[in-house]
């Protein structure tokens, strides 16, 4: 049965709500009992109002008590916007972040960053913000409020529920801090940090997760690519320990649907047969993520697969005369992406029979 | 093109020049004018204002300050702008190989949604096209041209000037290490605090 998206789960239900406005990436996690986890965050009505907070608050939630863990998966710009706004409010949260970004070499660079305003969003100096909030909230609390991940290690987890990370491998750790160094080094050198950050090398070091709550398993493949050898990405995933001891009925497709993020042995190893399938897109620029083969690939996996957006939009009319010298000038044009669509999935925490049920809310969309 | 000739027979019984432009505009050269207001001071002293006292082409004048007041230029006329659409825009990506880059806009002038659209270079004036990199921040006008009693609309895209590296400061890079110091000290005090509902598997 349908419900009004400020409905709030029933304490005995798993909830995962995914939001993407295509440009940033948000998913909540309902563990059971009024405990929330916080994975990524994009923009609510502003940067400063962080879409997973409204959306607590909207379903009449109170964040700073019922979020157990903020996880940045990795520092890209559409995954952190409004982060440290997030951990602010959350005082009981910790956070967690990849174990790379604990190395002195990482803490260096993203101090460069922090002490410098005005640089780019998703720039390493956000990750730094929160580390320093949950280093102090350790200190006030005298809890350990900071947790490193990688591979194989439970984050958190109470006697009903788990968040376990599944990356990064030593290896991708080696590399990210050999990137990181690097950086470092040069901006060391050249005595100035680039405006704009290379974008790439950070899915190395993407953390991707999984929740156990009750009889319920679910799969968080974060911006994870597939990696060119075992020892990394996907590949590496599937060698850990933790990682195919059980199989997920829920899977957060891994970097929006893309080829470079797909691996076989994901979909046959550590997800239940046509699993629900919960995507964001990613509009930036001319890149736009999932294409119509990655939608195709997807669907030939599940018929439930569900999108927080659609990639395209068209805009709103101007004045004619001044819509017709627009249309002169540009080649194309779209809605720049805003509104974050949100796609939820509630089901029992313990009636595997019951596969739970899919809402989709402000131009989410069934994958077509 | 204007198309100067003498006029025949201006009532101070000396020629003139006077030009009509592509538009009919009518002008008398500035020379002239001058000359004619400084005969006309002669003859105002004996005249009351707004009567006819001379005669152009056979018709009345009614009065020098009616018919020269203010004296019209014959200069070109400046054009009027009347911006109708500005956008802050930033580069989102570039293709260089078609030519071409997207950008987000976003309405100064209203409360649009924000857009995205794709240019061609050939939008862009050579002198700015190097400008053309992802985080490039431009403005773009859009606005009604005014001229010669024509309307026109014009585009106009300029990008800022602005460096593609931030410079680091001595006394930044000095900050950020003691920042970096005291960082490293939250973390290593934060292990030594008991985990919170954690344990390695």
């Amino acid at each position: 049965m349908a419900t009004q998206q400020s409905t709030p789960p029933r304490p005995d239900e798993i909830e995962v709500s995914v939001f993407g406005p295509g440009f940033g990436e948000s998913v909540v996690v309902h563990l059971g009992y009024g405990e929330w986890i916080i994975v990524d965050s994009c923009a609510g009505k502003d940067a400063n109002h962080p879409k997973p907070i409204e959306y607590l608050v909207s379903i009449g939630q109170n964040p700073e008590q019922c979020v157990r863990v903020v996880v940045a998966t990795h520092w890209h710009s559409d995954h952190v916007v409004g982060l440290v706004e997030a951990l602010d409010v959350c005082r009981q949260a910790i956070f967690c972040c990849s174990d790379v970004l604990s190395k002195d070499d990482f803490i260096k660079w993203a101090s460069l960053y922090q002490e410098v305003p005005g640089t780019p969003r998703g720039s390493p100096g956000k990750i730094g913000q929160a580390i320093e909030i949950a280093g102090r909230r350790s200190n006030e609390q005298e809890r350990g409020m900071l947790k490193f991940a990688k591979a194989d290690m439970v984050i958190w987890q109470s006697a009903a529920a788990r968040l376990v990370a599944l990356s990064p491998s030593d290896e991708m750790n080696r590399r990210a801090l050999a990137f990181i160094a690097h950086e470092y080094a040069c901006a060391i050198e050249r005595r100035a940090i680039p405006e704009k950050l290379p974008s790439v090398t950070p899915n190395d070091t993407a953390v991707v997760l999984r929740v156990d709550a009750g009889e319920r398993s679910v799969l968080l493949g974060s911006d994870l690519e597939r990696g060119q050898t075992p020892l990394v990405g996907w590949s590496s995933v599937l060698n850990a320990c933790m990682a195919t001891e059980k199989k997920s009925s829920v899977y957060k497709v891994a970097h929006h649907g893309a080829e470079s993020g797909w691996h076989d042995d994901v979909w046959s190893e550590m997800l239940i047969n046509n699993p629900f399938a919960l995507l964001t897109p990613f509009r930036h620029g001319n890149h736009r993520l999932p294409t119509t083969e990655d939608r195709a690939r997807i669907l030939a996996m599940t018929d439930r697969a569900f999108i927080a957006s659609h990639p395209d939009k068209s805009v709103g009319k101007r004045m004619p005369k001044v819509e017709e010298l627009m249309r002169r000038t540009t080649i194309r044009r779209r809605e720049a992406s805003d509104t974050a669509g949100l796609v939820r999935w509630r089901a029992p925490l313990h009636e595997l029979t019951d596969d739970g049920r899919i809402e989709l809310f402000d131009g989410a969309k069934r994958l077509s | 093109m204007n198309n100067s000739t003498e006029c025949p027979n201006f009532s101070a019984g000396s020629s003139t020049r006077y030009a009509v432009d592509d538009h009919g505009t009518f002008g008398v050269a500035d020379d002239d004018i001058r000359e004619f207001l400084r005969e006309g001071e002669h003859t105002q002293t004996t005249q009351t204002k707004g009567e006819p006292s001379a005669t152009m082409w056979g018709i009345p004048l009614k009065g020098i300050d009616q018919i020269f007041a203010p004296p019209k230029p014959s200069s070109p006329k400046l054009a009027v702008l009347r911006p109708e659409q500005i956008f802050d825009g930033v580069v989102l990506t570039v293709d260089k190989e078609n030519q071409t880059f997207w950008a987000r806009l976003m309405d100064r002038t209203g409360s649009m949604a924000d857009e995205e659209a794709e240019f061609s270079f050939d939008e862009i004036s050579t002198e700015d096209q190097p400008l053309i990199i992802p985080n490039a921040l431009f403005s773009w006008h859009i606005a009604r041209k005014e001229h010669n009693r024509q309307t026109s609309r014009v585009s106009e895209i300029r990008f800022q000037r602005l460096p593609r590296f931030i410079r680091l400061s001595p006394d930044v890079i000095a900050r950020s290490a003691k920042r970096a110091a005291e960082l490293k000290k939250l973390i290593a005090e934060s292990y030594g605090y008991p985990a919170v509902n954690t344990s390695q598997a």
